[in-house]
């Protein structure tokens, strides 16, 4: 693998400006991604996850402000970007899939037209013919069959949606696809074989992935590494076996063992006592720290930096969990 | 699981057909079976947790069992004073009165609370429409009722509105509301889906330990497998608007007999990245049960699909549990 890092995310700091103040939706966040790595970033609802998704497309909000930060593709700034610049770059080396498949597509038009639409934009030089040909392989891609082109949304299953999405994000090759809680509108079979989908091509293409999502069952399945997010800030990223094995900060500990498994002994789960912060008035120090059972007097008043507890365990705690040792 | 008491609740041969019409003037031929003859029972003080995917009548079955909707066929009865009641016969004073024993609690707190009514307002609701206590007396219940389902203390939430609670407040609200009429059995559909998991835990935990106190039956309505394994003693799977397996809760999840059963739960992400499932054992996609043959309502998909299973498979008792498949049969 090559050290350089094809996404680097350096301390982004990010605010909505609304009627009753900023709300501080990304607090300070950094992280690397590397070629053919599958990262999952995992949080509550209003963790911030979408806004960085946003942030990474260039597709945020008008009332988002960036504070500080850079979002390095391959060294480059994409904040610093223009227009015609990023228009360059979006769809064509970073592409997304959206949350809700459902509206992610234009109902009145064809299947596959919008797929060439996607072409068109990138792929000036590609013949008609070409294009069609390449909508054809995307859907062989992502397990439709091809005579599905020129039908409408309407008349493809939630599933099979959710494929004609991830079809489109493909189109031009990108090297990052950002899925932002792929599966979450799909029932559990359909979800299972879109998941499978999803990584198998990532792992064929040998693309950078960033799963987004609030289901950490779901990470544990596709990610390589895992960012875990709490109100705006990532507290912990380590390998997916590390998060699960040997968690340190207090949130994803809690996380852990809130979350119900159908596999293996019935364990009690934990209830984390309150409820996550509002970040219009985020708290001080450690945002953490109104819930955390281990809070002391410093977590109040400083906020604690994401530092390197082990190799490549990333965690922002004053008072980490004690580290397993790895046999 | 045969007891000498009755059980709360006793379904018996519940359908419910919804028309597919094609125009107003014509009377409609064809019919979405979305509950097809579906039994079973509720031990007073134990939950049933109806699971299965979205189209597949769980929420449809929960409607009935509040009279919600009236079915097209078959007997909902309700343990009244040692008497099993039908609640599909009853009409007026009797179906109101019939509504104190059974309540409801819905999917999304932030639809299902009234946002101009104030907390106090929304939680002694039932109690106006039942015509129950004096504005004191409600008061006082309405304080109680708070208290226990962890809205602490109470009176600061007495005359807030909806829109000042987080999710997980409202969504215990909910319960508070369904709770005041002192019901027996509670239809809770989903009522866990649209929170994040650090709040989801301890609102289930509550809905657990209320059960525990107060001696209340839960129809837990849910298409989390993991969810109906912490809040249910047992689970039915609903396929296509069929009950195709029932059983206790921890036989089910360890050895499902059913192969949707199967393929169902072995669907399921697990949070242990050292555990990599098999793909589920399944074809193709669901569709929608209209006017459905008679034969197994799984036969398109099931790997284990043979000649017999061109008929309609009976529920039969293996071990315990009910099945409806010829492999079983």
């Amino acid at each position: 693998m090559e050290d350089q890092p094809l996404l680097s995310i350096r301390n982004l700091t990010l605010e909505y400006k609304t009627r009753k103040g900023y709300v501080s939706a990304v607090d300070g966040v950094s992280f690397d991604l590397m070629a053919g790595q599958a990262m999952g970033l995992v949080g509550e609802s209003g963790c911030g996850k979408t806004t960085i998704a946003m942030a990474l497309m260039r597709l945020s909000p008008e009332n988002a402000i960036v504070r500080q930060g850079q979002i390095l593709l391959d060294g480059q700034d994409i904040l610093k970007f223009s227009d015609q610049q990023i228009h360059d770059v979006r769809w064509s080396r970073i592409s997304m899939v959206f949350q809700a498949a459902m509206n992610a597509l234009n109902p009145v038009y064809r299947v596959g037209d919008q797929i060439i639409e996607a072409l068109d934009r990138h792929q000036d030089g590609m013949s008609a013919a070409k294009k069609q040909e390449r909508v054809g392989e995307l859907f062989q891609l992502v397990g439709i069959d091809p005579k599905m082109i020129s039908r409408y949304p309407h008349e493809f299953s939630g599933g099979m949606r959710q494929r004609a999405v991830i079809a489109m994000a493909l189109a031009c090759n990108p090297s990052l696809i950002i899925a932002d809680e792929p599966t979450t509108a799909l029932d559990v079979i359909v979800q299972d074989q879109v998941l499978r989908e999803l990584s198998r091509i990532q792992k064929d293409l040998h693309m950078s992935m960033i799963y987004i999502s609030h289901d950490i069952a779901v990470i544990a399945e596709v990610a390589d590494i895992i960012g875990v997010m709490y109100a705006g800030c990532l507290v912990e990223k380590a390998s997916t076996r590390t998060i699960f094995q040997s968690p340190r900060h207090r949130y994803t500990e809690a996380l852990l063992s809130a979350f119900p498994s159908i596999a293996g002994p019935k364990t009690e789960l934990y209830a984390l006592p309150g409820d996550p912060p509002d970040l219009l008035t985020p708290p001080y120090g450690c945002r953490f720290h109104p819930r955390c059972m281990y809070a002391t007097e410093r977590c109040k008043f400083e906020k604690p930096p994401l530092e390197q507890l082990e190799y490549a365990h990333w965690v922002a705690c004053w008072n980490p969990v004690e580290g397993k040792i790895h046999l | 699981m045969t007891t000498n008491t009755p059980p709360l609740v006793k379904v018996e041969g519940l359908k419910m057909y919804f028309p597919v019409s094609s125009s107003i003037m014509r009377q409609a031929n064809s019919f979405i079976h979305a509950v097809d003859d579906i039994f079973f029972e509720i031990p007073g003080g134990k939950s049933l947790a109806l699971v299965g995917e979205s189209g597949c009548g769980k929420t449809t079955t929960g409607k009935l069992l509040t009279r919600l909707y009236k079915p097209t066929a078959g007997r909902i009865l309700l343990r009244d004073n040692g008497n099993l009641v039908d609640l599909v016969t009853l009409k007026g004073k009797n179906l109101k009165r019939f509504r104190r024993h059974v309540q409801m609690i819905f999917q999304d707190p932030y639809e299902s609370l009234n946002p101009r009514l104030t907390i106090f307002d929304t939680v002694a609701e039932p109690l106006v429409v039942q015509n129950i206590g004096t504005l004191q007396e409600r008061e006082k219940r309405v304080v109680a009722l708070l208290e226990k389902v962890g809205l602490t203390p109470a009176g600061s939430f007495l005359f807030r509105y909806p829109h000042e609670l987080s999710g997980g407040q409202r969504q215990r609200v909910a319960i508070a509301r369904a709770l005041v009429v002192e019901p027996h059995f509670i239809v809770a559909d989903e009522p866990t889906s649209m929170l994040d998991v650090s709040i989801r835990t301890g609102v289930m935990t509550l809905m657990m330990d209320l059960a525990k106190d107060m001696g209340l039956s839960y129809l837990y309505i849910t298409h989390d497998l993991a969810v109906a394994r912490y809040t249910s003693h047992e689970i039915a799977v609903m396929y296509m608007g069929k009950i195709v397996e029932r059983g206790e809760t921890e036989a089910m999840l360890s050895d499902p007999l059913h192969p949707y059963t199967q393929a169902l739960i072995s669907a399921v992400p697990i949070p242990d990245p050292s555990i990599r499932r098999p793909p589920p054992p399944i074809r193709g996609g669901i569709s929608r049960p209209i006017d459905p043959l008679p034969r197994c309502r799984f036969y398109d998909r099931c790997p284990k699909q043979h000649a017999a299973c061109e008929k309609e498979p009976p529920m039969v008792q293996v071990d315990g549990r009910q099945v409806m498949c010829w492999l079983h049969a």
